[in-house]
């Protein structure tokens, strides 16, 4: 058969999403921090490591129910403060989301960038003074070495380990080289949106 | 419905987010922290926003993945019992790896009608032993990975010669229209050092000398068994860019397809020390493979660099994959990356860039002919002494190899295979492409000082 003349050929780029979610427009820095709290995220401020001799076990909930939780909690433990005459951002810098990760690893990357939008929505209403307060803190307790890989990607800020596991595969992986890396993934998203919505429904009926 | 999200907080643009980043920068240079260049020519930037979205069609497969069990018929004593094992604990494929024709009543007794996948890797090509082998497995999805041009690459010679070697495949090919009789190993140039984008290339130009040679109708008869490295979204941006670079070819074929795609963990990056490592590291490839769309994945062993074959390390393997399946939210997930920013964009470079090479090769007479000039081997040399450099100088990390120390080697000393492919001395019609582990030079060191 004579060669075929591939000369011409292009490939064919499309400048616009398939799908498209209102909030997909939050970006990391700026309330409310959906993409990571810091808009350099990991670049200037490196992923902080510790090593424990014995982890508390956390009980592990659904992301919905587990966020849910975690804000009525932080709800009441911010009032409480505040009516002890304590500054709003003084209550508010006292608090920090620690977590697990649970079994689906995406379930927990969207409960991540959930948690970072709903925390800032439940913060507006105290109208802190100090821009950080909006910007949720995420521990993530770590119980096996693959679970540091959704913890990354989620952007949380810092994990917490015994000294036996082994976290450095990260490094040859390159996941580090762009922050939020997933974002825009219409799976993502819509679990993101899914998560944080209904946490806060939840929420809110309390 | 998402109000409930967005009615409190006002969205931000591409801009806004990178002048943010300067501020946090506090003076330091934006490009040079923050901007990494690849081996692939590509950059990535710190960030990805809707404002700068960029994709391509992809096709995706509609199923999610099967998993594959590696099956070593000169090795194993009993491959029939290990391939009914390995049904028992979920395998959906069989991989049986061959060096020479082997008697098949035994190995698939018990074995058909069962919804099983099976895949080959014949390191012969025998076509009275194929033809039994088909007939043999007429009502089964069977992959036979007939790659007459891998054996020229691997080898330096054809089986016979390139017109004996065509018409053979031909021949089956004709009496097998409905089969998977190709395949296509581009799991070769990953594991002799190609980068990402110069695998996407050869496997196109690899696949269009078959095309070029049996028309259209093989298009879709075709598996392509790619390696995956452990750069987790560049190798999800692979296999994405690849089938969508196929396809834009077959459109000069006048047919289109969601290729088949195979997938092994590279060797690469494997090392001879500490175990766990190597297990990690599969499992991440392995991770990439899944959210990059493969139709079959199979695993590697966390010590197969070393060890002979065992049912341990292989069902560890197998249990890898079945894990990421079942319980960590992998099945079905071949569609993750669509309409996201960064891995939308780098696919989209990776495409473009490749289709330049393929380009090249064709303008120079096609892929057969840029390996009888040599072109393709000093290509993927010049990436692979590149990728070299960047590991003795410690940009490039694996990790436990650059930290050894000499307790790991008391640990492991149990060497059984030699893992240092040496040259080989015959005459050859090309030069042969030999795959080559970054750690090898450091190793071959290490074990001379314990001697």
């Amino acid at each position: 058969m004579k060669r075929k003349d591939f000369s011409k050929l292009m490939i064919n780029v499309q400048k616009e999403k398939n799908t498209y979610f209102e909030h997909e427009d939050f970006i990391a820095g700026v309330s409310p921090n959906l993409r990571g709290i810091y808009a350099s995220m990991y670049f200037q401020i490196p992923l902080k490591i510790e090593f424990k001799e014995y982890l508390i076990p956390i009980e592990s909930t659904p992301p919905v129910i587990e966020l849910a939780n975690f804000l009525s909690k932080s709800f009441k433990f911010i009032k409480n403060g505040i009516e002890n005459k304590d500054s709003i951002d003084n209550v508010i810098s006292k608090l920090s989301f620690e977590t697990n990760i649970g079994k689906n690893q995406f379930d927990e990357i969207a409960k991540m960038r959930a948690a970072r939008m709903v925390w800032a929505k439940m913060v507006k209403q105290f109208n802190p003074k100090n821009q950080e307060s909006f910007a949720l803190k995420i521990n993530v307790h770590i119980h096996n070495s693959i679970d540091v890989f959704p913890a990354i990607l989620g952007g949380c800020q810092s994990l917490f380990t015994n000294k036996k596991m082994n976290l450095n595969f990260e490094e040859e992986t390159f996941i580090f080289k762009t922050i939020d890396p997933l974002g825009g993934s219409t799976f993502i998203e819509k679990k993101t949106e899914d998560i944080a919505i209904k946490a806060w429904e939840l929420f809110t009926k309390e | 419905m998402s109000n409930i999200l967005t009615q409190d907080f006002a969205p931000s643009s591409a801009s806004a987010w990178k002048q943010k980043i300067q501020v946090e920068l506090n003076g330091a240079d934006y490009n040079h922290t923050l901007l990494s260049k690849t081996n692939e020519g590509i950059t990535i930037s710190p960030f990805y926003h809707s404002n700068n979205f960029e994709k391509l069609e992809i096709p995706i497969p509609k199923e999610g993945f099967k998993i594959c069990y590696k099956i070593n018929i000169p090795i194993e004593k009993t491959p029939n019992k290990q391939a009914v094992n390995a049904i028992k604990k979920g395998a959906t494929a069989l991989k049986f790896i061959a060096n020479k024709p082997f008697n098949i009543k035994n190995l698939f007794e018990n074995l058909l009608n069962k919804q099983i996948e099976f895949h080959f890797q014949l390191e012969f090509l025998n076509e009275e032993f194929l033809n039994k082998l088909f007939s043999t497995l007429k009502n089964e999805t069977s992959y036979f990975n007939i790659d007459i041009i891998e054996n020229l690459i691997k080898n330096g010679n054809w089986y016979t010669t390139l017109n004996n070697d065509f018409k053979a495949a031909e021949n089956l090919i004709q009496e097998n229209t409905s089969k998977f009789v190709l395949g296509v190993n581009v799991e070769l140039y990953q594991n002799a050092g190609a980068n990402a984008v110069q695998q996407i290339a050869y496997a196109i130009a690899h696949a269009n000398e078959y095309l070029n040679k049996f028309g259209s109708s093989i298009a879709d008869k075709i598996q392509f068994n790619f390696a995956i490295g452990s750069n987790y979204f560049f190798e999800i941006a692979k296999i994405r860019a690849f089938r969508y670079l196929y396809n834009l070819i077959l459109k000069e074929y006048n047919t289109q397809t969601v290729a088949k795609v195979y997938t092994e963990p590279s060797l690469r990056n494997k090392i001879l020390y500490d175990y766990n490592e190597n297990l990690l590291r599969t499992t991440t490839e392995s991770m990439s493979a899944i959210l990059g769309g493969a139709n079959t994945i199979s695993n590697t062993t966390y010590n197969s660099l070393f060890h002979t074959p065992n049912e341990f390390g292989e069902q560890i393997a197998h249990n890898q994959l079945i894990f990421l399946k079942e319980e960590s939210g992998f099945k079905n997930m071949q569609h993750i990356a669509t309409d996201s920013y960064y891995i939308e964009s780098i696919t989209k470079q990776m495409a473009e860039k490749a289709l330049d090479i393929f380009k090249d090769i064709e303008k120079s007479g096609g892929f057969l002919n840029q390996l009888k000039e040599g072109t393709i081997q000093r290509k993927i040399k010049e990436n692979a002494q590149k990728e070299q450099d960047q590991f003795d100088k410690g940009e490039i990390n694996l990790i436990e190899t650059n930290k050894i120390t000499k307790e790991h080697l008391k640990e492991n000393s149990d060497l059984q295979l030699n893992n240092f492919i040496g040259k080989k001395s015959h005459k050859t019609l090309i030069i042969p492409i030999i795959p080559k582990r970054l750690s090898e030079k450091l190793e071959q060191k290490m074990l001379k000082n314990e001697a």
